[in-house]
C-alpha cells in the first residue's frame, strides 16, 4: 500500500501539545466546572482514562491542535477558561464515543461545553444567523433566485413550501422559541 | 386552522425533505418524485408541507437541547397525526429526528415537551399499536432514511427491474457520512463499521462501487464545523477526496445532501481532480430513465456533463 501521501499529511498536521508542557496555576482550576458539565448532560469527565483513542479517530484532532484528550484533561482539572476558549470545531461524528473504553461520550461532552459557552460567553455569530433563519423562514438556509428558477425549470413548485402552511409553521416555531426562552438565550428578536 | 387530516393521510410515508434539498439541490427532490413514479409507488408517499427545519443539530442541539427537542417533536407530531412513517433524505435530519424519538421515551422530557407543544395545540404521544398479546402500547414515530425504505421496503429487485439506463462501467465512490452510521446509541439501520445498502443500490443500477481508503471517514462539514471554520472542513474533505481520486472514481454518491454540499462546493477551493457528487436519489433517477434535466445538476459546483452524455440517453 502506498502511504507516502498519508505520511505527508501527518507531518503537516498539528502535533499534540501536551498539557504537561503548559504551566498551570492553582487559581485557574475551577472544581465546580466538572459539576456544571454533568448538569449540561456532558457526563462525568473523571471517568476518562486519558488513553487517547478518541483523539486517534477524531477528524478534527488530526487537523488542529484541539485534541479531544487534552480538552477532556483540561475539564478534569477544571481549567474552565482554557476549555471555553477552544473553538467550536467538533463534527459530532461520534467516532470518539464508539472507541471510548471508559464509556464516555466525548461528542456529548463537547455539546455540553457549547451549552456553557452559549450561556456564559454568548453564541457564535453563525448560531444567531441560522437561528434567525429558522425562526423567520422555517428553514435553516435562504433560497437564492437561481434555485427558485431551477425549481421551476425542472418541474417543481417555485417556492419550496406552500405559503399557507408555512406561515402557521413559522408562528409555531416562534411560540416554541419564546416558551423555551431560546430567543433571549441567543439574542434574537421574534416580534410580538 | 389547517386541517391536517386531508387526503394525504392515506399514504404510508411522509416525505421530510429538510432544508438543503429544496433550497440548494432541488434536483434531489425532483429525482425522488421521478423514482416513485417510475416504480409505481407514488400513492405510498405524501408531502409534509407543515414540516420545518428538523432542527439542525449543529445549531440547536448544540445551544439548547430543550428547544431542539420541542422543535423536533413538532415535526414528529405531523407524522403522528397522519399515522405515517417519516422518511428523511438527509443524514442530519435522520439523526436529529431519530435521536428525538429516543429522548421522548423519557417521561420527564416528554412532559416538558408536551407542556410547550400545548401552546401550538400539539401533543406528542407516539402511535398506538396492539401487541400480539393484546396489550395496547404507544410506539415512537418511525423515523426512516430514504436508503432504508428503498432497500428494505421497496426492495432492490423492484429497482433493478425498472432500470432502463444501466450504468455499466461507471465507477462510483460511495460516501455514507457519519450520521447515517452513528451514534450507535440510536437504533442503527445497518452495521456501522461495514455498511452495504448504498453500495448494493449502486450495484443494482449496473455501476461498480469502488472501495477506497478510509471510506467511512467524515466529510468535515457536520456539527457546525463548516459554518464556523470553513478551512478546517475543507482540510478534512481534502483527505477524503484524495483517497477517492486515488482509486479513479468517476462519481461520488452519498445519501446526505449536507455531505454533498460540502464535497461538491469544496472542490472549487482544492487543486485536485474534479469528481462530481450525486445524491443517491439522483443516481437512481438517472438509471431509471429520468430526463437528465430533472436531476437539477446546474446547482452542483462540479459539472457531470460526461456522465450525463454517456448514461442520460433514454428519455
Amino acid at each position: 500500500m502506498d502511504i507516502s501521501h498519508a505520511r505527508k499529511e501527518f507531518i503537516i498536521s498539528e502535533k499534540e501539545r501536551l498539557l504537561e508542557e503548559i504551566p498551570i496555576v492553582d487559581e485557574e482550576c475551577n472544581r465546580d466546572f466538572i459539576r456544571a458539565i454533568i448538569e449540561m448532560g456532558g457526563g462525568d469527565v473523571q471517568v476518562c482514562l486519558q488513553c487517547g483513542n478518541c483523539t486517534g479517530v477524531c477528524p478534527v484532532s488530526l487537523k488542529t491542535e484541539n485534541k479531544v484528550r487534552n480538552i477532556i484533561k483540561m475539564c478534569q482539572m477544571g481549567l474552565k477558561e482554557r476549555v471555553l476558549s477552544t473553538p467550536w470545531v467538533c463534527a459530532t461524528c461520534h467516532r470518539c464515543y464508539e472507541h471510548c473504553p471508559a464509556g464516555m461520550n466525548p461528542a456529548e461532552l463537547i455539546i455540553a461545553l457549547r451549552h456553557i459557552v452559549v450561556r456564559e460567553l454568548g453564541p457564535p455569530p453563525f448560531v444567531v444567523s441560522i437561528s434567525n433563519n429558522v425562526a423567520n423562514l422555517g428553514q435553516a438556509i435562504e433560497i437564492s433566485d437561481k434555485i427558485l428558477d431551477l425549481r421551476k425549470k425542472i418541474g417543481l413548485n417555485e417556492k419550496p413550501f406552500d405559503e399557507r402552511y408555512r406561515s402557521k409553521a413559522i408562528m409555531d416555531i416562534k411560540t416554541i422559541m419564546k416558551a423555551t426562552g431560546y430567543d433571549k438565550l441567543i439574542g434574537i428578536d421574534l416580534g410580538d | 386552522m389547517i386541517d391536517t387530516k386531508d387526503a394525504r393521510t392515506a399514504a404510508k410515508y411522509g416525505l421530510f425533505y429538510g432544508c438543503i434539498i429544496p433550497n440548494r439541490y432541488p434536483g434531489i427532490e425532483r429525482s425522488v418524485k421521478v423514482i416513485f413514479e417510475k416504480l409505481g409507488c407514488n400513492q405510498l408517499f405524501s408531502e409534509m408541507p407543515q414540516a420545518t427545519c428538523c432542527p439542525v443539530p449543529g445549531i440547536f442541539y448544540s445551544s439548547d437541547k430543550d428547544t431542539w427537542l420541542v422543535l423536533a417533536a413538532r415535526n414528529l407530531c405531523i407524522a403522528q397525526d397522519r399515522k405515517q412513517e417519516l422518511v428523511t433524505f438527509c443524514n442530519g435530519c435522520f439523526s436529529s429526528l431519530l435521536m428525538a424519538t429516543e429522548q421522548l421515551s423519557d417521561p420527564k422530557k416528554l412532559g416538558m415537551v408536551n407542556r410547550i407543544l400545548k401552546n401550538v395545540f400539539m401533543k406528542y404521544t407516539g402511535v398506538p399499536r396492539v401487541t400480539p398479546e393484546g396489550r395496547r402500547i404507544l410506539e415512537p414515530i418511525k423515523v426512516r432514511h430514504f436508503v432504508d425504505v428503498l432497500y428494505r421496503d421497496i426492495g432492490l429487485e423492484t429497482i433493478k427491474s425498472a432500470v432502463v439506463n444501466p450504468l455499466n462501467g461507471l465507477r462510483v465512490a460511495v460516501h455514507y457520512g457519519c450520521h447515517y452510521l452513528r451514534p450507535t446509541e440510536n437504533e442503527c439501520i445497518e452495521d456501522p463499521v461495514n455498511p452495504i445498502m448504498v453500495d448494493d443500490i449502486v450495484a443494482s443500477l449496473g455501476a461498480k462501487s469502488v472501495n477506497y481508503e478510509n471510506k467511512l471517514d467524515c466529510c468535515g462539514a457536520g456539527g457546525g464545523v463548516r459554518s464556523h471554520v470553513v478551512g478546517l472542513a475543507a482540510a478534512i474533505s481534502r483527505d477524503k477526496l484524495m483517497n477517492i481520486s486515488n482509486v479513479g472514481a468517476d462519481l461520488i454518491v452519498t445519501p446526505c445532501p449536507y455531505c454533498l454540499l460540502q464535497l461538491d462546493t469544496v472542490q472549487e477551493r482544492l487543486e485536485l481532480p474534479r469528481v462530481p457528487v450525486f445524491h443517491v436519489a439522483q443516481l437512481i433517477a438517472l438509471a431509471l430513465g429520468a430526463d437528465p434535466q430533472c436531476l437539477g445538476l446546474e446547482a452542483h459546483a462540479v459539472r457531470a456533463d460526461e456522465i450525463i452524455s454517456k448514461y442520460g440517453g433514454t428519455k
